[in-house]
C-alpha cells in the first residue's frame, strides 16, 4: 500500500506463496469463523447427516437414523 | 435442533449393515420402487465383496492373508492390489500424512475402502438408469442428481460436542463438482487414523469435514488432515479443488468459503 499526501494511493493485493513458490490465492484459504458466520440448517432442510464414522450401534441414536426412519421405505 | 425431517422434501430410504456401520440409499420418493429394490441389492453386494476381501476382522479376508505372510502381495488379486496402488498413491499425495501402513507394520486398507465401496456402489445404482440418489455410509455421503426440481442436496454436519445437533450444512452440487462429503473425527469411534508428520505445535483437530467431486478424494483428505494437522489443511486446500469445515479441539471453526452463510440483509 503507498499513501501519498496521506491519501492511499495506491493498493497492492496480497499474495500468499507457498513452499513451491506458487502464489495463492487468499480467497480460496480455510479462514476462521465464527458460529454465527456459518451456514446453517435452514428448518432441518437436510436430506443426509455427515460425520464421523459411527458404528452399527451408533447408527441407532444418530441424527441419520432419525431422518432414515422419516422416509423410511419398508 | 428439531429431528430433520428432510425439510419437506418427500424421500425413499433403505439401509443395509456393512462394514461395520450402516449404509443409507435414499431416493426422491417417485423412483420406481422395484428400481430402488435392485439399486439397494447393488450396493449392498459391492458393499460385502469389498469387505470380505479387505475386513482385518476376518481371518479369512485376502488381506488378513496377505498380513499372515500366508499370501504375497504379487499373488494377491487385482482388486486387492489396485486398493493398495491408490492407498501408496495417497500416502505420496498427502506427505505421509494418509497412510495405510498401521504403526505395528500391518497393511489396514480399511482408510481407502469404504470410499472404494461407495464409489462403485454409486456406479452400480448409476447403471439401472438412476440419476437422483443420495448414499451415506456411516456418516460419509456421495449424491447425484437432486433430491427434487430446484433443490440440491443438503448434508447436515454434526457437532462434534453435541452428536445431537448440527454444526453447519454441506450445500451439494454434483454439476458443479461438488458430488461427495466426507468427514473424519474422533468422536464416533476410533478411526483408523495414527498422526504422521504432524509438526510440533501444528493445530489439532476434533472433526474435519471435506467436499469434493469424488468420496475417495474427500474421505482420505479428511483422514489426513486430522493426522496431518494445519500443515495437511492448508496442503488440501492449495492443492486439491476441495472445500474443507474443521472444528479444533478448542470447538473453534475454520472453513472455506462454500460454509460462510450470506452476509445478512
Amino acid at each position: 500500500m503507498t499513501i501519498a499526501s496521506g491519501k492511499i494511493a495506491e493498493v497492492t493485493p496480497l499474495q500468499l506463496t507457498d513452499a513451491d513458490g506458487r502464489s495463492q490465492m487468499i480467497s480460496s484459504q480455510a479462514a476462521p469463523m465464527l458460529r454465527s458466520e456459518v451456514l446453517q440448517a435452514q428448518s432441518a432442510n437436510v436430506q443426509s447427516i455427515g460425520g464421523a464414522t459411527y458404528t452399527s450401534e451408533g447408527y441407532l441414536t444418530s441424527l441419520q437414523s432419525a431422518l432414515d426412519a422419516a422416509s423410511y421405505k419398508g | 435442533m428439531e429431528q430433520p425431517d428432510g425439510g419437506g422434501t418427500p424421500l425413499s430410504t433403505n439401509t443395509f449393515s456393512s462394514m461395520g456401520t450402516v449404509v443409507s440409499l435414499s431416493f426422491p420418493a417417485a423412483v420406481d420402487p422395484l428400481l430402488q429394490d435392485a439399486a439397494l441389492a447393488a450396493a449392498d453386494e459391492v458393499f460385502h465383496a469389498l469387505d470380505e476381501r479387505f475386513s482385518l476382522y476376518r481371518p479369512a479376508s485376502e488381506l488378513s492373508r496377505l498380513n499372515e505372510g500366508t499370501l504375497r502381495l504379487a499373488e494377491a488379486s487385482p482388486q486387492l492390489r489396485a486398493a493398495y496402488q491408490q492407498a501408496a498413491d495417497w500416502r505420496l499425495r498427502t506427505d505421509g500424512a494418509f497412510t495405510p501402513d498401521r504403526p505395528d507394520g500391518a497393511l489396514d486398507l480399511s482408510g481407502i475402502v469404504k470410499a472404494l465401496a461407495m464409489q462403485d456402489a454409486g456406479n452400480a445404482v448409476r447403471s439401472l438408469g438412476l440419476a437422483d440418489w443420495c448414499l451415506n455410509a456411516g456418516g460419509d455421503v456421495l449424491c447425484a442428481g437432486r433430491p427434487a426440481e430446484g433443490s440440491d442436496w443438503t448434508v447436515g454436519i454434526v457437532d462434534p460436542a453435541d452428536r445431537s445437533a448440527l454444526v453447519t450444512v454441506a450445500p451439494l452440487d454434483p454439476a458443479a463438482g461438488r458430488a461427495a462429503v466426507a468427514t473424519s473425527g474422533t468422536a464416533e469411534r476410533g478411526e483408523h487414523i495414527w498422526a504422521a508428520g504432524a509438526g510440533a505445535g501444528a493445530r489439532t483437530f476434533a472433526q474435519v469435514s471435506v467436499v469434493a467431486a469424488d468420496i475417495v478424494t474427500a474421505d482420505v483428505l479428511a483422514t489426513a488432515v486430522i493426522a496431518g494437522g494445519q500443515a495437511m489443511l492448508d496442503k488440501a486446500v492449495g492443492g486439491w479443488d476441495v472445500e474443507i469445515f474443521a472444528v479444533d479441539r478448542s470447538g473453534q471453526l475454520l472453513a472455506t468459503p462454500l460454509f460462510r452463510a450470506p452476509a445478512a440483509g
